[in-house]
């Protein structure tokens, strides 16, 4: 459990760090993404010891999948908050893809950006002015109503 | 090619090679700031090494590497107007890349 939830943190640190680093400290989204996946893996490829080995393996592979979101342009209504949540279910999907995906150069890339994509899909579905939220508004009237 | 190699001669693990040559990537622009050309180069170079991320057991030969390379550049080119700025598209596709050589490659 302790594991997951590392993992989980991994994730949204990656794409948070990432749109940080690439955005706020200008340093282009490529040099952001590799330069902090290479600084991460370098840390477990000197301490492998340090966590478990599912730790050690997954932690740099998360890292660099999320860092990918964290590639997204400050143009495409990127928020923390969203890469956060983008980087959470990247993470979720990573732990619970199927076998299929092992192995293949840019899977990772492609869970990162159906994260990303539905992240962002649903900020947009649950703001001020989205229908589900108005849908949601109303429901929430009915059940008061019926209270009262 | 170059994070394939590492991989699989230098013992490297596939994000430690990512992170060596999409790092050294980035800088290509360094070399001439007026070259709109070498501006160009790092998120072209970084799709590549997603392709090479590829495990060998994907991945058979060099060959195989150099024809997945190649599809993810031409998707590249093609989806240059589509999803502008959105992360993870560049893996994506590598991805449909590697996707694609290996049907072609199962077929065959």
């Amino acid at each position: 459990m302790m594991d997951y939830v590392i993992i989980i943190i991994t994730g949204m640190a990656g794409a948070t760090l990432t749109f940080y680093v690439s955005d706020q400290l200008k340093q282009g989204r490529v040099r952001a993404s590799a330069l902090l996946s290479l600084l991460v893996s370098l840390f477990f490829h000197f301490f492998p010891e340090l966590l478990s080995d599912f730790l050690t393996k997954s932690i740099p592979i998360v890292f660099i999948g999320s860092s990918f979101i964290g590639m997204v342009s400050s143009s495409a209504k990127a928020s923390y908050l969203r890469l956060a949540v983008a980087g959470c279910l990247f993470s979720i999907i990573y732990l619970n893809r199927d076998q299929f995906f092992d192995g293949y150069g840019g899977a990772l890339g492609a869970l990162a950006f159906i994260s990303l994509l539905t992240s962002m899909n649903l900020s947009e579905a649950l703001s001020k002015n989205g229908n589900l939220s108005a849908g949601i508004t109303l429901i929430k009237k009915m059940f008061t109503k019926s209270e009262s | 090619m170059i994070c394939y190699a590492l991989i699989i001669y230098s013992g490297f693990d596939s994000v430690l090679s990512a992170g060596i040559i999409g790092t050294a990537a980035s800088f290509l622009p360094e070399l001439n700031k007026q070259s709109a050309y070498l501006k160009k180069m790092p998120p072209a170079i970084y799709c590549g090494v997603f392709v090479g991320m590829s495990s060998a057991v994907i991945v058979p030969s060099v060959g195989f590497i150099l024809a997945a390379g190649i599809l993810a550049g031409v998707i590249y080119i093609l989806s240059k107007n589509i999803f502008l700025g959105m992360g993870g598209k560049l893996g994506t596709m590598a991805f449909g890349g590697v996707l694609l050589v290996s049907l072609i490659n199962w077929l065959l």
